[in-house]
């Protein structure tokens, strides 16, 4: 949403202030929706809300400056022309003397009359002032989300995202295999904690009015992995993610905000999730930031993941290093056992090896299932805020 | 604001959400976003701007939260269609109805429900 806010830039300053915090919940709720079309919908959202941004916001602008010249010669013909020196017809401004600011007034008002003229112009400078300064602060935010501001856990520099790599078939940083990553998490020897996640998007049904949101299902160990608790109740408990047990969710601020206007009794009611009732265990705080997902929920994934089938290549992973292990040596650890897996289970874990790149970078997705190819290969168009460090995992 | 002017298609989409319910912006776009079987797309740009456009053209008119609605700490604003706005509707939708009954009189289709 950070970089949609930089988009709302583009508008004039009044509109931002009327319409800025409704237009970024507008667009939150068209990126959910988009959500659905996997990365491809998520990218050509993108590219929509950018457009609509600068031809609206240019519009708006261009709106602003003729409403202002408007004004201006209205405020002249009130005024009479001794009033503010300016002669009609002039090719330029002729201020009274000792008048600075009748005289920038009178240049300003020229040289938006002669941009005016010339529209194409101005468009064209508009058009590059818009692609340039977008660029910039695009890069901006790049490098001060990675490089600059820390990531919002304690010791992140502990933190690193597992990914799978099959070189047979040529994927790369994609996604692990639960069970895959239980047996590195008991095997490696070499991570302190190691938690499974996934994003899914649910109807919510119940209250006022039914919408799409955006879960996180996830092991009982994410939120303590990562070193956060919740502001209200509870985290995820081992109990939740039994099979069978009954739902429960942990909300994050925002949804706490928008969906309960912050009622401080909301821990015990029930949110009805694809018709499942799911009883509210607890609130995030307002500071905790969960990847680019902004999601609304935390729920349990309720399923023994040593159990999981093995080939399945569709969950996240993050792991929180063991003391003064490097990332090097995490990663040769995860490969043996990923070898020893290939040998224990060819059937489904043939060809995978991990040699993923380490340092900062851009996470990458591509999904697979037992017997059909992964297809999906598109690149998640936004940055991993805790993504300090890659771990290749063979899985 | 003349009653017999064309809307443009996303105006009279706007003007039919807020036909039966005062709404707030997020979920005009909804509602049109279902409506419209994901068709239109409101981006926030286009929205806020027509919002504007037709509350300056008096055919909507910002209004009081209906009881209970969440509003976002106050930052929803929600809109209630004007007199002047369902006029305006109604003869649109009386001229889109013309050339559904012209089309049917050449015998485009023959499935249509009667308008």
């Amino acid at each position: 949403m950070k970089a949609y806010r930089l988009l709302l830039k583009l508008f004039p300053r009044r509109f931002r202030r009327r319409y800025g915090e409704e237009m970024e919940e507008t667009f939150a709720r068209l990126l959910t929706e988009a959500r659905g079309g996997g990365p491809l919908g998520v990218a050509l959202a993108w590219l929509r809300v950018a457009g609509d941004a600068v031809f609206r916001g240019g519009a708006e602008r261009l709106r602003a400056v003729h409403a202002a010249v408007r004004a201006g010669d209205h405020g002249r013909g009130r005024e009479g022309k001794d009033a503010r020196g300016t002669v009609p017809g002039a090719r330029g401004p002729r201020t009274r003397g000792g008048d600075p600011m009748g005289a920038l007034l009178a240049d300003v008002r020229y040289a938006v009359r002669s941009l005016l003229r010339r529209p194409l112009f101005l468009a064209t400078a508009v058009v590059t002032l818009a692609l340039g300064i977008g660029a910039t602060t695009a890069i901006f935010s790049v490098v001060n989300g990675l490089l600059v501001r820390p990531l919002p856990y304690p010791e992140p520099e502990e933190l690193v995202v597992l990914w799978a790599e099959n070189r047979e078939l040529g994927w790369s940083n994609t996604d692990v295999n639960m069970a895959d990553v239980w047996d590195y998490r008991a095997r490696a020897g070499v991570f302190d904690d190691v938690a499974v996640f996934d994003d899914v998007a649910f109807n919510l049904t119940g209250g006022d009015r039914p919408e799409r949101i955006l879960a996180i299902t996830s092991t009982a160990n994410l939120l303590d992995l990562l070193g956060v608790s919740p502001a209200l109740g509870r985290g995820l408990t081992p109990t939740d993610t039994r099979e069978g047990a009954p739902l429960v969710a942990v909300l994050t601020h925002g949804f706490w905000t928008r969906r309960f206007a912050r009622d401080p009794d909301v821990l015990g009611q029930t949110l009805v999730m694809h018709g499942e009732p799911a009883r509210v265990v607890g609130v995030m705080p307002p500071d905790f930031l969960f990847l680019d997902e902004r999601p609304d929920v935390f729920i349990p994934m309720r399923t023994d993941p040593a159990a999981a089938p093995r080939g399945d290549h569709d969950r996240e992973a993050v792991a929180r290093l063991a003391d003064g292990v490097s990332v090097d040596e995490a990663r040769e650890a995860v490969n043996r056992v990923a070898l020893a897996l290939q040998e224990e289970h060819p059937e489904h874990n043939r060809g995978w090896t991990g040699a993923a790149p380490s340092g900062w970078g851009r996470r990458t997705r591509r999904r697979s299932t037992a017997g059909r190819p992964a297809s999906i290969t598109s690149r998640r168009a936004t940055w991993t805020p805790w993504a300090s460090r890659w771990c290749g995992a063979g899985t | 604001m003349a009653d017999d002017i064309t809307l443009k298609p996303h105006w009279f989409q706007i003007l039919l959400s807020l036909a039966d319910r005062d709404l707030h912006g997020t979920a005009i776009m909804e509602d049109v976003l279902a409506r419209t079987d994901g068709e239109m797309k409101l981006w926030p740009g286009t929205l806020y701007g027509s919002l504007r456009d037709l509350e300056e053209a008096s055919l909507i008119a910002e209004t009081d939260p209906p009881p209970d609605a969440p509003t976002e700490g106050g930052k929803r604003r929600f809109y209630a269609i004007t007199g002047a706005g369902r006029r305006v509707l109604r003869a649109e939708v009386e001229r889109l109805a013309g050339f559904v009954r012209a089309a049917r009189a050449k015998n485009v289709v023959d499935d249509l429900e009667p308008v």
